[in-house]
């Protein structure tokens, strides 16, 4: 599992030293979508068992370069949406700490990125008409695109399809949204949280099941058409990208903020009672971030936002 | 049981076999028909079933094999006759029409009654069924309490000559009266009698059933002429449209939300690799449910019973299956159906109707807290869904499942994709499949 991970780090390292930068491979680098390249033939995910490709560690490496720190209060506590977004107002989201998935690495290949609300951060509109009103003005503001995060797990929806069990109001939003580097569409690479397989490709999803956790992964609002190997049933390795952050509301209309939807399903014991569902991703996605920008120091200081035009839907 | 168990399993080679509206008859290049490996069967199988030889099964419901072995009012003599027509309702839910006797020989050939008796024995048993046309008509009636899935017998006529043509012919009707599909069987007899080599049968695949067949055999010399006729070792199998899967029986008996059952911690917020990792929070609670494999193994002999078959399984699956120790739940049709997963989960997907579909099994927990006024998980099925995907979510044998409709199009684009009636339904029709591994470890 460690392995796994130092392999994907190692594998975006490779990337920054080979294009002569430092930092994190810019997303230029990524790969095409049509040029992926397929996994491997064989069905299955690498044993643990098998010989580890990461390059030799350099004995006496010199001291990392002090880089950007991560800021105090950076991640708001699990469970504390938004002032006035819950579905029962004034109650919270899922506040027990519990990590779901601590094998998964942060599921963007580079930093920085931000986990917050699409319809409550800038630009949002808020939710029916009013009743939860919206900050309005610009979704590419860059306070978008800085810290702090904020969990959104819970956060107002009223229509049956997003009934949840674990959340006041028996209907709220059931993922995290996370809003990539910049507002740039179809640039920023999602990868693959765990070793396993795409599980489903839907008309703007993508679902990727852990070999390892056994949990799955819900992407939503990804970048169409995704490259050719992503197909359901396809094995897919731990930092593979796989799909783009795009703004797609469905196959047809791009009517939503360039971000990724984000969920872990599973089954839960939730105060004893099984359930089986969408769990609350946040502090998986804080610990898995950590990780990144520990390892990219540099991944983790938010950038100017490029020209509005960059952020326009292509059409 | 174990006769019970047998009879489950012909009931499954019988709807496995090609299932057209047509009858199927069959005599092999030796002049032994399909039924003949059937009643081999049989035969060992009543060797060790003390006491079937001489009484009818009475505890064992619903359609099987009928040998005719209910012994005739009028006593045990050789030739002896009776009235065939609902003895056999009460255990096999099947009646006779007019026309129909209890046959009763011995090994010795009773050349005194021979119209009664006309062959020397039953290779079953001492007793047949014979068809009178001229008190029944030309046609053999059986009817069945409920539809039938297929009938099969043995057929031979009273006599002939050598090489003689006689066509066999069985005609299904549906509960209305309507005919609902029919076959012919050309074969020629020959003196063999007491091999009865020719079987036939017919097959419904329309999900009705018969509820009658009727029964003809002819004399093709004699200008198709009906003749009176022998049956043995009638062997009908219920529709399965009237059983329901073991699925569905499973759901439909789950009562209340479904609560976690023994499990073992398999990963504690201060123990292994996980907490190593972590920098603020800790790393969830983790348990490991226990299965109830004697609950499996009546769905599987149920579901066998049924006749009920998975899809075929595109790729590898087959080898996660075999890994897996929880059972998998899979569509009864469907293309391109895949499984994969590890020992605790697994995830079987596939396409129907225009439609993904995915069933994510799981016996590894989460243990969550939930938001504080949450109402929490408040009946057997839960449904939930996102934008694009519409979930039903149970617990059965101990596990936790998911079952997932993926919609087309995204967001909006595909209502009635929700329709949570329609994915009950899919649920319902879920089969079980369990690999070795799983079988050997409750």
């Amino acid at each position: 599992m460690i392995l796994m991970r130092l392999f994907a780090i190692a594998v975006l390292s490779v990337g920054v030293v080979a294009c002569g930068q430092v930092g994190p491979p810019r997303p230029d680098n990524m790969p095409p979508a049509d040029n992926t390249p397929p996994p491997a033939d064989d069905d299955t995910p690498p044993a643990d068992d098998e010989p580890d490709p990461m390059p030799p560690v350099d004995e006496d490496p010199e001291p990392p370069a002090p880089g950007f720190e991560l800021p105090g209060g950076w991640q708001g506590a699990p469970g504390a949406l938004l002032p006035g977004s819950s579905t029962v107002k004034g109650s919270t989201g899922v506040t027990d700490p519990s990590v779901i998935a601590p094998e998964m690495i942060f599921p963007l290949a580079e930093g920085p990125a931000f986990a917050n609300s699409q319809i409550f951060g800038q630009g949002g509109g808020g939710y029916a008409s009013g009743e939860w009103p919206g900050p309005g003005g610009s979704e590419n503001d860059p306070r978008n695109f800085d810290y702090p995060w904020a969990d959104n797990f819970c956060e107002v929806r009223l229509d049956a399809k997003h009934a949840t069990d674990l959340c006041p109001g028996g209907k709220a939003h059931k993922g995290q949204d996370l809003r990539p580097k910049t507002c740039e569409n179809a640039v920023h690479w999602l990868v693959a949280p765990e070793t396993g397989w795409i599980s489903h490709v839907g008309s703007i999803s993508v679902n990727i099941m852990g070999a390892e956790s056994g949990l799955k992964y819900k992407f939503l609002h990804v970048q169409m058409p995704v490259p050719d190997w992503v197909k359901t049933g396809a094995p897919v390795t731990q930092g593979q990208p796989f799909a783009q952050v795009s703004d797609l509301l469905s196959a047809s209309s791009r009517a939503t903020t360039v971000h990724t939807h984000f969920e872990i399903h599973g089954a839960a014991d939730v105060d004893g009672a099984l359930h089986n569902g969408a769990l609350p991703p946040y502090t998986s996605l804080v610990e898995s971030y950590l990780d990144l920008v520990d390892a990219n120091p540099d991944m983790a200081e938010p950038v100017a936002q490029p020209s509005q035009d960059k952020c326009l839907t292509p059409q | 049981m174990r006769f019970g168990k047998f009879i489950a399993f012909l009931a499954a080679v019988s709807l496995a076999a090609p299932a057209v509206i047509t009858i199927a008859a069959a005599q092999d290049n030796n002049g032994r028909g399909i039924l003949d490996a059937v009643r081999d069967r049989i035969a060992r199988e009543l060797e060790r079933v003390e006491g079937v030889e001489t009484k009818p099964p009475e505890k064992e419901a619903g359609p099987g094999i009928i040998d005719f072995e209910i012994a005739s009012p009028a006593g045990a003599a050789s030739g002896a006759a009776a009235a065939l027509t609902s003895q056999y309702r009460k255990t096999h839910g099947v009646s006779f029409g007019k026309g129909a006797s209890i046959q009763f020989c011995t090994d010795d050939y009773d050349e005194i009654n021979v119209r009664l008796c006309p062959y020397p024995r039953a290779a079953s048993g001492q007793r047949a069924a014979l068809h009178d046309i001229e008190t029944g008509g030309p046609a053999m009636q059986i009817s069945f309490d409920d539809p039938v899935a297929s009938v099969n017998m043995r057929i031979n006529p009273t006599g002939g000559q050598l090489d003689e043509e006689f066509v066999a012919r069985m005609i299904g009707f549906d509960a209305n009266g309507n005919r609902a599909g029919v076959s012919e069987l050309r074969f020629n007899w020959y003196q063999d009698a007491f091999t009865w080599p020719t079987g036939v049968s017919i097959n419904a695949d329309d999900g009705a059933g018969f509820s009658r067949v009727d029964i003809t055999l002819r004399r093709v010399a004699s200008n198709n002429l009906p003749v009176r006729f022998l049956i043995d070792d009638l062997l009908v199998t219920p529709a399965v449209v009237n059983a329901p899967p073991p699925v569905a029986a499973a759901l439909a008996a789950l009562d209340g939300p479904p609560r976690v059952g023994r499990a073992v911690i398999v990963q504690s917020p201060n123990v292994g690799p996980a907490q190593s990792t972590l920098q603020i929070y800790p790393a969830a609670v983790r348990k490991r449910l226990s299965i109830d494999w004697n609950a499996v193994d009546v769905a599987l002999a149920d579901q066998d019973a049924l006749g009920m078959l998975a899809a075929t399984l595109a790729g590898v699956g087959q080898k996660y299956v075999d890994v897996a120790e929880l059972p998998v739940l899979a569509p009864q049709a469907g293309d391109d159906l895949q499984v994969f997963g590890n020992a605790d989960t697994v995830n079987a997907v596939w396409r129907a109707d225009g439609r993904d579909y995915s069933v994510y099994g799981s016996r590894l927990v989460t243990v969550i807290e939930k938001a504080q006024g949450a109402s929490g998980v408040g009946s057997a099925i839960t449904f939930s869904g996102t934008d694009d995907e519409l979930t039903a979510s149970f617990s059965l044998f101990g596990a936790s499942y998911a079952l997932t409709q993926h919609c087309n199009g995204g967001a909006g684009a595909d209502p009635g994709c929700y329709d949570r009636d329609a994915l009950g339904a899919v649920a319902e029709s879920l089969v079980v499949l369990v690999g070795e591994t799983g079988r050997t470890r409750p």
